[in-house]
C-alpha cells in the first residue's frame, strides 16, 4: 500500500511541478537564438538588468530553431527568434508576425528588406586561414581557389541545409558565378569535410584539424583577436553582407514583451555594444565598425528576397550535390 | 488472485503508463512516416529500401554496430576474464576507472579524441616526431574504435559478475579430465556465461547503431542510419519529417530484430548458481604478470581517455575560445554565472526520474516475473521498445504527442522527466525480474497463506530482499539520467534547461573550454550522487 501511496504522491508532485513548471511569471519574454552563447548571455543579462524582465533562451543552431518554431505553431512557445539568417526567416515568414522596430529610421537601408523581420547585425561571409599550416601566398584569394582539388579535404564549412551561414556562403558562390556556380560550389563542397555545427569551424582551423574554413568574420574575430593562429581572407571574387535578422513569432504568447526586447537590440547602445563585444557590423547608420570597412571590401548584390524565393529549390539542389554526405 | 488484490490495480496503471508514454507518442511517429504530402503511403519505406545511398547508409550502420559490438566484446570480455581469474592488483581502481569510462562525457567525448588523435592531435604528432606516423582518427575505423573503446565498460561490468558466479567445480571437473586451459575457456567457461557475453553484445549494438555524434564528429563523410536521421530532423524544410521517422523506426526495427534474437538464443540457458563454489582467481608472476597489469591498465585507461582529456582541457588558461599556454580557472569562470539553473534542473528531474523509476520498476519487475499472464507478458514485451529508441526519436515524439490540447507538456520540466523516466524504467524492471528469479516465492507465499494481503506479503517480505539489486539499479539510472542528452535537447527551453544540454550547446559554439568545464562540474555531480546513494544504501542495511 505504501509503494501505491508513494507513487500517488509522487504523480501528484509531478503534475503540481509540472503546473508550477508551466506557470509563467509576469514579465517575461522567450527567445529562441542561433547567437553564440557568449554573445546571448551578456545580451540577456543586460536587458534583465535594464528591464527587470526575465529572459528565457532556448539556443540551437537556426535550422533546429525554424523546425522547432513550426512544431509548435499550433500553441506558440516563443516571442523572438533572434540571430538567424535573412533568407531563412523569409522563407519561413507563415510563422513569423509583421512588426515594425522602433528604431526603423536609424536602420541601413541595405538591411531593411522585410516586414516580417528585421535586421540585428550584419554578417560578412569570409574565410579563415591557419597561420601555421599556411604561408600567406598560400592562403585562397578567391572563392574559385577553394575548387581547386589541392584543398580536397582540407576546408572545412557546415552543412547548407543545416546551417543559415554556410547557405549564405553557397549562395553566394551561386549569385558571383552565374551559371558556372553550381559546378563551382560542387568543386568546393567535395573539398570540404562537414563541421558538425558553424559554430565548430573556425575551432577545427585554430586546431589546425581543418587549413581553412569558410566562415563568418566575426567568429574568426574571436579567434584571432584572442591570440588564434587564424587569419581573416576577404574573397577577391566578391562575399556578401546579409542582415542576420529577428523576428517576432506569430501567436507568440507574450507579444508586448518580444517587441519591446526587439526595440532594444536595435537601440543605440545596445548596437554599440554589439559591434564592440561580437565584431559583428550594426544594423545601424550611426554605429562605426573597427575592422574592414566595407567599402574596401568587394561585396556582391546578394537578393535575399529572390534567395529567400528559391531556398527550397536551392536547398534541394544542394543535397543532390552533397547525395550521401 | 481471489481477494481484492492489490497487483489488479497495479497491472491497470501499468498498463495506462506504457499506453500513454510509450505507444501514444511513438504511433504518431509511426503514423507520420506513412504520410507524404497528407496522403497514406509506403512511399518513404519505398524510397529508402531503393536507392542506393539509403542502403549504403543501411550497410553502413551495420558495419559499425557490429564493429563496435565485436570491439566492445572482445576489450570488455577480455578484461572481465582477466580480473576475475588472475590476481590483479587494485581490482577496485580497474572498476572505478572502468566506470569512469562509461559515464564519459555526453558529446564532448568524441572532440577528445579528435584532440589527441587527430590530423594535428598531440598523441599524432608527438608520435610523429619520433617517426611513428599513424593515421588521424577520422573516418569508419576511427569511429568503430571509438565505439569499442566506448561501450566495453558496460560489457565488462555485465560478464565480470557473470565471469565470478561460474561454479569452480566444473572447470574442475574439466581440469581433472585433462582439458586444456584454453579448451576449458571455450567449452565450459564462455558457454556457461553466454547470456551474459549475449546481454552486453547487444547493448553494444544497439547504443553503436544509435550513436549519432561519433559518427558526426569523427566519422567523415560516414552516414550511419542515425545521422542520417538527426540531418533530415534538424534540416528546416518540412516535407522531410516523414522520411527521417521511417529512417528512425528502421532503425529502431533492426535494434529491435537483435533484441528478440538474443531473446530466443538465450530461451533456454538459464543457469543457477547460487550454493557452488566460486571460481578463485589465480597467483601470476614473472612475465605473464606484467603483460596481464600493463593490457588491463592501459584499457581502462584508454577507455577513460576522454574524460581525463576533458578534466585536464578544463584547466586550461584561456583567452575567449581560444586556449594559452599553463593552467587557468578562466573557464569555470566564464560558466560560473549562470550555472544555478542548469544543476539545479539536472538534479531535480533526475532525483524525481529516478525515484519514479525505483517504485514503477519495482512492481511492474515483479508483476513480470511472478505474475505471468498475456497482460503482464506483453508488457514485458512492449518495455523493451526504450531499449531500442534513439533518445532523439523519443524526444521529438514526446514534443509531437505532448504539444496538443488536453496534455500540453512542452515547455515543461515535467516533460523531461517524463521522456527520462521511459527510457531507463526498463532497465530497472529486468534487474528486479533477475533478482527476483533468485529469491524463492515460498516466502511470500507463506505469509499470504497466513493471512497476509498480496500487497502487504510483497513489501514486508519479498522488498527487503530485492533491496540490493534495487539500490544497483537505480545508481545506473541515476548516472544515465543525469547525463540524459538527446531527448532532453528536443525538448528543453530555457528555464528547464540541464547539464548535458548546456555542455551540447557550448560544444556547437565550438566553445571546448566552457563545454570541457561544465563536463567536469557535471561528472562531479555524478559521483556525489554515486557516493551519496550508496552511503545512504548502506545506512539503511544497517538500521
Amino acid at each position: 500500500m505504501k509503494a501505491i501511496r508513494l507513487s500517488g504522491t509522487l504523480v501528484a508532485g509531478a503534475i503540481a511541478f509540472a503546473a508550477f513548471a508551466a506557470s509563467a511569471q509576469t514579465k517575461e519574454v522567450v527567445i529562441y537564438t542561433a547567437a553564440p552563447g557568449a554573445v546571448v548571455d551578456a545580451l540577456t543579462d543586460r536587458y534583465a538588468k535594464e528591464t527587470g524582465v526575465k529572459v528565457q533562451v532556448v539556443k540551437a543552431g537556426s535550422g533546429d530553431l525554424i523546425r522547432r518554431v513550426r512544431a509548435e505553431a499550433a500553441a506558440p512557445k516563443a516571442d523572438v527568434i533572434w540571430s538567424v539568417g535573412g533568407e531563412q526567416l523569409e522563407s519561413n515568414k507563415d510563422l513569423l508576425a509583421e512588426f515594425t522596430t522602433a528604431e526603423d529610421a536609424a536602420i541601413l537601408p541595405a538591411y531593411k528588406i522585410s516586414k516580417s523581420w528585421s535586421p540585428y547585425s550584419g554578417i560578412l561571409a569570409v574565410f579563415s586561414v591557419n597561420t601555421k599550416m599556411l604561408k600567406p601566398e598560400q592562403y585562397p584569394k578567391t572563392w574559385k581557389d577553394l575548387a581547386d582539388p589541392r584543398w580536397k579535404g582540407k576546408i572545412t564549412s557546415a552543412r547548407a541545409d543545416a546551417s543559415g551561414s554556410a547557405f549564405q556562403q553557397y549562395a553566394t558562390v551561386l549569385t558571383i558565378y552565374g551559371n558556372e556556380g553550381p559546378a563551382i560550389y560542387k568543386a568546393i563542397l567535395d573539398n570540404i569535410n562537414f563541421a558538425t555545427s558553424s559554430g565548430v569551424v573556425n575551432r577545427l582551423v585554430n586546431d589546425g584539424e581543418a587549413a581553412v574554413g569558410i566562415t563568418l568574420e566575426d567568429d574568426a574575430m574571436q579567434y584571432k583577436k584572442n591570440g588564434g593562429p587564424i587569419e581573416i581572407v576577404m574573397p577577391a571574387d566578391g562575399t556578401s553582407t546579409v542582415p542576420d535578422g529577428m523576428a517576432l513569432i506569430k501567436g507568440a504568447p507574450s507579444p508586448e514583451e518580444g517587441k519591446k526586447f526587439m526595440n532594444w537590440v536595435l537601440s543605440k547602445p545596445v548596437q554599440d555594444y554589439v559591434v564592440k563585444e561580437t565584431n559583428r557590423r550594426s544594423a545601424r547608420i550611426d554605429t562605426p565598425f573597427p575592422g574592414t570597412p566595407i567599402t574596401s571590401i568587394k561585396t556582391i548584390d546578394y537578393d535575399i528576397l529572390k534567395i529567400a524565393a528559391q531556398r527550397d529549390e536551392l536547398l534541394r539542389q544542394w543535397r543532390t550535390m552533397a547525395v550521401g554526405r | 488472485m481471489t481477494r481484492r488484490d492489490i497487483w489488479t490495480p497495479v497491472l491497470i496503471a501499468a498498463w495506462a503508463i506504457v499506453l500513454g508514454l510509450l505507444v501514444w507518442p511513438l504511433g504518431k511517429i509511426l503514423l507520420s512516416s506513412f504520410i507524404v504530402d497528407g496522403e497514406y503511403t509506403f512511399a518513404n519505406y519505398t524510397l529508402i529500401f531503393s536507392e542506393p545511398r539509403f542502403l549504403r547508409t543501411i550497410g553502413n550502420t551495420f558495419l559499425v554496430g557490429f564493429g563496435g559490438m565485436i570491439g566492445a566484446l572482445i576489450l570488455g570480455v577480455g578484461l572481465a576474464f582477466v580480473v576475475s581469474r588472475f590476481e590483479i592488483r587494485g581490482r577496485t581502481a580497474i572498476e572505478v576507472l572502468a566506470l569512469i569510462a562509461m559515464v564519459s562525457p555526453p558529446f564532448i567525448g568524441a572532440y577528445s579524441w579528435i584532440v589527441l588523435f587527430g590530423a594535428n592531435g598531440l598523441v599524432r604528432t608527438s608520435l610523429a616526431s619520433i617517426g611513428i606516423d599513424i593515421p588521424p582518427i577520422y573516418g569508419t575505423p576511427g569511429v568503430i574504435m571509438v565505439f569499442a573503446l566506448k561501450f566495453f565498460p558496460q560489457v565488462f561490468l555485465i560478464t565480470a559478475g557473470a565471469f565470478a558466479a561460474v561454479s569452480r567445480s566444473l572447470e574442475e571437473a574439466a581440469e581433472s579430465l585433462g582439458v586444456s586451459p584454453t579448451r576449458r575457456l571455450f567449452t565450459i567457461t564462455l558457454p556457461l556465461i553466454m547470456p551474459a557475453i549475449t546481454a552486453s553484445g547487444l547493448l553494444a549494438f544497439v547504443m553503436s547503431i544509435a550513436d549519432f555524434g561519433t559518427p558526426q564528429i569523427i566519422g567523415r563523410g560516414l552516414q550511419v542510419l542515425a545521422t542520417q536521421a538527426y540531418i533530415l530532423y534538424s534540416a528546416d524544410l518540412g516535407s522531410n519529417q516523414g522520411l527521417a521517422s521511417a529512417i528512425s523506426l528502421i532503425l529502431v526495427g533492426i535494434s529491435m530484430v537483435f533484441v528478440l534474437l538474443q531473446r530466443w538464443m538465450m530461451r533456454r540457458d538459464i543457469y543457477h548458481n547460487s550454493g557452488m563454489k566460486r571460481a578463485e582467481r589465480r597467483p601470476i608472476a614473472g612475465l605473464k604478470s606484467l603483460y596481464l597489469h600493463v593490457a588491463a591498465y592501459g584499457l581502462v585507461l584508454l577507455g577513460s581517455i576522454p574524460t581525463i582529456t576533458v578534466i585536464y582541457y578544463s584547466f586550461r588558461r584561456t583567452r575567449g575560445p581560444v586556449f594559452q599556454d599553463g593552467f587557468g580557472l578562466q573557464s569555470y569562470e566564464r560558466v560560473l554565472q549562470r550555472l544555478s539553473d542548469p544543476i539545479i534542473n539536472t538534479l531535480i528531474y533526475s532525483a524525481i526520474a529516478v525515484v519514479a523509476i525505483v517504485v514503477v520498476g519495482t512492481l511492474l519487475g515483479y508483476l513480470i516475473t511472478r505474475r505471468r499472464s498475456l497482460a503482464t507478458g506483453a508488457l514485458d514485451g512492449i518495455l523493451t521498445v526504450p531499449y531500442v529508441v534513439p533518445g532523439v526519436v523519443m524526444g521529438i515524439a514526446y514534443a509531437a504527442a505532448f504539444n496538443v490540447a488536453p496534455l500540453v507538456l512542452t515547455g515543461t520540466g515535467a516533460i523531461i522527466i517524463l521522456a527520462i523516466f521511459i527510457r531507463r524504467l526498463p532497465y530497472t524492471v529486468s534487474s528486479v525480474g533477475a533478482a527476483l528469479r533468485q529469491i524463492s516465492p515460498n516466502l511470500e507465499q507463506a505469509a499470504m497463506s497466513l493471512g497476509v494481503p498480496p500487497g502487504r506479503a510483497f513489501l514486508k517480505v519479498t522488498a527487503p530482499l530485492l533491496i540490493p539489486g534495487i539500490v544497483a539499479g537505480a545508481m545506473m539510472s541515476l548516472v544515465t539520467a543525469m547525463n540524459e542528452l538527446s531527448s532532453s535537447l528536443v525538448l528543453y527551453i530555457g528555464r528547464t534547461i540541464t547539464m548535458p544540454v548546456r555542455i551540447y550547446i557550448a560544444v556547437i559554439d565550438g566553445e571546448y573550454g566552457i563545454a570541457a568545464a561544465l563536463s567536469t562540474i557535471l561528472l562531479a555531480m555524478t559521483i556525489v550522487a554515486i557516493l551519496a546513494m550508496s552511503y545512504a544504501a548502506k545506512r539503511q542495511y544497517k538500521s
